[in-house]
C-alpha cells in the first residue's frame, strides 16, 4: 500500500518536474535572443506570457519579479490569443495541448516583425511556424528553433543558443 | 557564468533555506523555483525524472512563515514598515502615534515589545537597550524591499535570543535587480511630502551597484484627551548604497550601507520642579544613525558552501526628559553549510558581537527644570554576546518526512550560557500539501533596561498631603532579572487545494515562564530613607520620595492560538487574500508582582481581507479591510486601565500606468474614520493619539 502511495507521488512529482524544468528553460532563452529596440527598450519590464492549461505556465508564473537581461521579467496569463491580449507581451509560451494548436500556428503569433517569442511543447510546434519547440529526448528537455520564424518576427536567437537547439528550419 | 545569475542568497536566505527551503506558497502564492537560477546548460541537463535533488516547490517550511512580497508591499499603498506588516497574520500593529507603533507576533504587544526579533538584510535591528526595535528609524526605499519574511513563533535555533514569539526579516532586493532610475514622489494629507530615488548600474563584468536617496515629511495626528495637535510629526532623511558581485563564478559579495537622520516628534507630559509642575508638552526626538555591511559567500564544492558576514552599526537618540543614547554595535557571523553525507542537510555556525551604549539625560529643547523621565545605570556599557549553532535536516524518507534537529548556545554578559534548542519534523505527502510540527525554546535575555535605573513617575505638587515643597516621585528598579523562556508547541498544514487556492494553517501553544516582572516596595523620603507613612514629608531636606521596586522572573503564562491565511486567485484579474488570526493568553503573577507582557496587550481576533484587482492590466483596484480586535488592560497603569476598543479599518489604492514605467497612484488609508485608536504607550507619561484618516497621491518613474 504504501508502495502504491509512493509511486503515485513520485509520478505527480515527474510530471511536475518536466514542467518545471521547461519553464526554467522557456526563462532561460530570453538572454539569449535579441529583440528589436521596437518592441523592448529603455528599462521595460520584460513580459512573459503564457496560454493554456499546463504546468508549465504554473511554473513560469513564479519568474514574475526576477532579474532578466538587466530587467525584470513580468508574467502575465492570457485568456485568448487574439491580438489585443497577446499586445505587450515578449515571450509567449502556449500550452502543448491548445486547441489554438491543433492546425498551423495562428496568424496572430507571426506578425512580421512583432517582437514575439513563440514557445510551445507541442510536439510540431516549430516545423509548423512557430519560433521554439520543446521536446522530451533521453529523459532530458531539449528544443527545436525555427530560425527563419523567429528571424522574421524581428528576433535574433543567439549563437550560443543556436548551439544547443536542434534547428529545423 | 553571469554574476547577475548566481543564486543571490543573503545569509538569511540561506539559513532561511535549511530550514524553509523556499518562499511559502501559500503565502507568496507564487512558487519561487531554484531551476530559475540556473543556467541554460545546467537546464538541459536537468534530468525529468531524477529524485536525488531536493524538491524545491511547493512550501517546505516546518514553521509558520508568511512572506510579504515586493508587489504586495507596493499593492498595498503602505509607506511604511509597521504598515506592510498589518497584512501579516499573527502579528499585532498598533499605532501609537504618526511615528512610533507597538509590533508583536503572537501577543505581548507594546512599544517595548521584547520578544520580536527584526533583521534587515541580515542586521539585527533590535535594540540592546530594551530587546525592542525603535519603529521610527527602520526604513528603506520600499520599492526596493524583495521581500519580508514574517515567521511567527521561536526562531531562536538559527537566530539566537529574543526570537521568542517570531521573527521579522526584511530583505533588500539584489543590486542586479534594481538596476537603471527610479523616482517616486508623493504628497497628501498625513503624508505631506516623500520622495525617494534610486539608480543602479554595473560593476563591469562582475557585479551591479545601486544608490537611493530617500525623504518624507509626515504630519502628526490629534491628542486623545485635548483634541489639539500630537506634536508627532516625522521628518526622516536616508541614503545607502548596495552592491553585489562576483570576484570569481564561486564567490559572491554584498556590501551595503545607509545612513539617516531625523526627528520623531511626541506629546508627553513632562514633570519640572517649577511651575506648574507638570505640562503637556511636544517633543522632538532627533535620531540618526548608520550602518555598513559586508557579506561573502562561497561555494567551496558542490554541495559545501560558507558565508562570512560582518556589519557595523551606528545609532543616536536624543529623547527629550527621556534619555540621550548612543550605540555602536559590532558584529561578526560565521556559517558553513554541507550536504556531502547523504540524507543530511547540515548547517553550523559561530557569531560574536560586541554593542556598546552612552546613555544620559537628554535636556534638549524642553524647559529647565523639567525631570528626566528615566536614568539607567550605569550609563554607559559594554556587552558582549557570542554564539554558536548547528542544524540538521535528516531525510527520513525521501520526498516525503525531514526532521530538523538544531541548537544555539548563547553566551550573554547577564545570564551566561543559554541553551535553545528545537525539533522541527516536516511531512510531505504530496506535492501539494505540507504537514509540520515542532517543539522550540527560546529565552529573552536582560536587556540594559531590565536591571537598574530610575523612572521619574511623577510629580508630588507642594500643598498636596501638605508636603511644602514640589517632590519628585521616583521609582527605582532594583534586584537582578534572569532570562524569560518560552517552549512553544506548533503544527502547520499547508494545503495547494487548486491551482489558483491555497491555504496556511498554523496552530500553535506557548508556554511562558519566568516572565520578567517588579514588585513594589513602601515609599520612602530622600535622603532620609524614612517611610513616607512616619511624616518624614515634614522633616527638612528631603527632596524626593523614592518608590523601591523590586525586578525579577516570578510570573508565567501560556498562549494559545491558530493563524490561517487564504490565497484565492479567482481570476486572473482577480485575487483575495486572506488573514485570520486568533488568540488566548493567561499570565499568572505570583503575589504582587506584575509583568508588563499583559495578556489583553494583543487582540483575541484579527482578519484581515486584500483584494486585489486589476480592471485592465495597466490599472491596479486595491482594497485591504482589517478588523481588530479589543485591547485591554494596556501595561500596568497606575491612572486606571487604558483599554482599546475593537475597530474596522480599510485602505485603498488605485494606480494606472499609463506608460510604460510611470505609475500614478491615488492611496487612501484608514477610510472608515475619521480618526481612531489603535494603541497606547506603556510609557505614562506619552499621550494617547488619534490616528487620521488620510489620503495621498503618488507618482513613480523608472527610467
Amino acid at each position: 500500500m504504501a508502495a502504491l502511495l509512493l509511486s503515485v507521488n513520485l509520478h505527480a512529482e515527474t510530471i511536475q518536474r518536466e514542467d518545471r524544468i521547461k519553464a526554467a528553460l522557456v526563462f532561460k532563452l530570453v538572454k539569449f535572443v535579441e529583440w528589436p529596440t521596437s518592441a523592448l527598450s529603455g528599462n521595460m519590464p520584460l513580459q512573459l506570457c503564457a496560454y493554456g492549461n499546463s504546468g508549465v505556465a504554473e511554473a513560469l508564473a513564479a519568474a514574475d519579479g526576477k532579474p532578466a537581461r538587466d530587467r525584470t521579467a513580468r508574467f502575465r496569463k492570457l485568456d485568448s490569443l487574439a491580438t489585443a491580449e497577446i499586445k505587450g507581451c515578449h515571450v509567449l509560451f502556449i500550452a502543448g495541448g491548445a486547441r489554438e494548436l491543433l492546425n498551423d500556428v495562428p496568424p496572430a503569433l507571426r506578425i512580421r516583425g512583432g517582437g514575439l517569442l513563440t514557445v510551445s511543447d507541442h510536439p510540431e510546434f516549430a516545423r509548423r511556424g512557430g519560433m521554439i519547440g520543446l521536446s522530451q529526448g533521453e529523459n532530458k528537455v531539449k528544443f527545436e528553433i525555427n530560425l527563419r520564424a523567429a528571424r522574421e518576427g524581428g528576433l535574433e536567437p543567439g549563437a550560443s543558443l543556436l548551439e544547443l537547439a536542434t534547428i529545423v528550419d | 557564468m553571469c554574476p547577475s545569475q548566481r543564486p543571490s542568497g543573503t545569509l538569511i536566505q540561506r539559513v532561511l533555506g535549511i530550514l524553509f527551503v523556499t518562499a511559502s506558497l501559500s503565502a507568496s502564492g507564487s512558487q519561487g523555483d531554484s531551476f530559475f537560477d540556473l543556467d541554460l546548460k545546467e537546464v538541459l541537463n536537468l534530468e525529468i525524472t531524477s529524485v536525488s535533488k531536493k524538491p524545491q516547490t511547493i512550501s517546505r517550511a516546518a514553521a509558520a512563515v508568511f512572506v510579504i512580497t515586493g508587489d504586495d508591499i507596493r499593492r498595498s499603498g503602505a509607506t511604511s514598515i509597521p504598515d506592510v506588516l498589518r497584512m501579516a497574520p499573527g502579528i499585532q500593529v498598533g499605532q501609537i502615534s504618526n511615528n512610533s507603533w507597538a509590533i508583536s507576533a503572537r501577543g505581548m504587544d507594546g512599544r517595548f515589545t521584547n520578544k520580536l526579533l527584526v533583521l534587515i538584510d541580515g542586521r539585527s535591528v533590535y535594540t540592546p537597550t530594551f530587546s525592542g526595535v525603535y519603529w521610527d528609524v527602520q526604513d528603506a526605499v520600499l520599492a526596493d524591499i524583495e521581500r519580508i519574511e514574517v515567521i511567527r513563533g521561536p526562531g531562536a535555533a538559527l537566530w539566537g535570543a529574543n526570537a521568542v514569539n517570531g521573527v521579522i526579516n526584511i530583505i533588500t532586493k539584489s543590486a542586479a535587480a534594481t538596476q537603471g532610475g527610479m523616482i517616486e514622489a508623493a504628497a497628501g494629507t498625513t503624508e505631506k511630502l516623500a520622495a525617494s530615488a534610486r539608480y543602479g548600474g554595473k560593476l563591469g563584468d562582475v557585479g551591479h551597484w545601486r544608490v537611493y536617496a530617500k525623504g518624507f515629511d509626515r504630519n502628526g495626528s490629534t491628542v486623545e484627551s485635548t483634541g489639539a495637535s500630537g506634536n508627532d510629526s516625522w521628518q526622516q532623511q536616508r541614503a545607502g548604497f548596495r552592491t553585489d558581485f562576483a570576484i570569481t563564478p564561486r564567490d559572491a559579495v554584498t556590501l551595503q550601507g545607509d545612513y539617516y537622520d531625523g526627528r520623531s516628534g511626541e506629546s508627553a507630559r513632562l514633570n519640572s520642579l517649577s511651575p506648574p509642575y507638570n505640562m503637556l508638552t511636544g517633543t522632538s526626538q532627533k535620531v540618526s544613525g548608520g550602518n555598513l555591511l559586508g557579506r561573502w559567500q562561497r561555494d567551496v564544492s558542490a554541495t559545501d558552501s560558507f558565508t562570512f558576514q560582518g556589519y557595523f552599526d551606528h545609532t543616536e537618540r536624543d529623547w527629550p526628559a527621556h534619555l540621550s543614547e548612543v550605540r555602536n554595535t559590532y558584529d561578526i557571523d560565521f556559517q558553513y553549510r554541507t550536504k556531502r553525507f547523504t540524507g543530511h542537510d547540515l548547517v553550523m555556525g559561530a557569531g560574536y558581537r560586541v554593542s556598546e551604549d552612552r546613555m544620559e539625560a537628554s535636556n534638549q529643547g524642553i524647559p529647565a527644570n523639567t525631570l528626566s523621565f528615566v536614568t539607567i545605570s550605569p550609563s554607559s556599557a559594554r556587552r558582549t554576546l557570542y554564539s554558536v549553532f548547528i542544524q540538521d535536516d535528516i531525510t527520513l524518507f525521501p520526498q516525503e518526512l525531514v526532521l530538523t534537529l538544531g541548537t544555539k548556545l548563547e553566551h550573554n554578559d547577564y545570564t551566561g550560557y543559554e541553551n535553545q534548542p528545537n525539533a522541527r519534523l516536516l511531512w510531505t505527502p504530496s506535492e501539494t500539501s505540507t504537514f509540520w510540527w515542532s517543539v522550540a525554546r527560546a529565552v529573552r535575555t536582560p536587556s540594559r533596561s531590565d536591571t537598574n535605573g530610575y523612572v521619574n513617575q511623577a510629580i508630588l505638587q507642594p500643598g498636596a498631603l501638605g508636603n511644602p515643597t514640589p517632590r519628585p516621585l521616583l521609582l527605582a528598579g532594583g534586584g537582578q532579572v534572569g532570562s524569560e523562556a518560552v517552549v512553544a508547541y506548533e503544527a502547520g498544514w499547508k494545503q495547494q487545494i487548486l491551482a489558483t487556492l491555497s491555504l496556511d494553517l498554523a496552530l500553535f501553544h506557548n508556554e511562558y515562564k519566568e516572565l520578567r516582572t517588579a514588585v513594589f516596595g513602601s515609599a520612602v523620603c530622600q535622603p532620609s530613607g524614612l517611610p513616607v507613612s512616619a511624616g518624614c514629608l515634614f522633616l527638612p531636606g528631603q527632596t524626593s520620595i523614592l518608590y523601591p521596586f523590586g525586578v525579577g522572573n516570578r510570573a508565567s503564562g501560556y498562549s494559545n492560538g491558530m493563524e490561517l491565511s487564504v490565497d484565492w486567485r479567482a481570476r486572473p484579474d482577480l485575487r483575495f487574500q486572506l488573514a485570520w488570526s486568533e488568540l488566548r493568553m493567561g499570565i499568572k503573577e505570583e503575589g504582587t508582582s506584575f509583568t508588563t507582557d499583559s495578556e489583553e496587550s494583543a487582540p483575541r481576533h484579527q482578519v484581515v481581507l486584500r483584494t486585489a484587482w486589476n480592471p485592465r492590466t495597466d490599472t491596479d483596484v486595491d482594497v485591504w479591510f482589517r478588523r481588530v480586535g479589543a485591547l485591554g488592560r494596556l501595561g500596568t497603569d497606575t491612572q486606571g486601565t487604558v483599554s482599546i476598543p475593537a475597530y474596522n479599518e480599510a485602505d485603498m489604492r488605485i494606480a494606472w500606468r499609463p506608460s510604460t514605467g510611470v505609475e500614478l497612484a491615488l492611496v487612501g488609508r484608514n477610510l472608515l474614520h475619521k480618526q481612531h485608536k489603535e494603541f497606547t504607550s506603556e510609557l505614562l507619561d506619552v499621550q494617547n493619539m488619534l490616528i487620521e484618516r488620510s489620503v495621498f497621491a503618488q507618482l513613480k518613474w523608472k527610467f
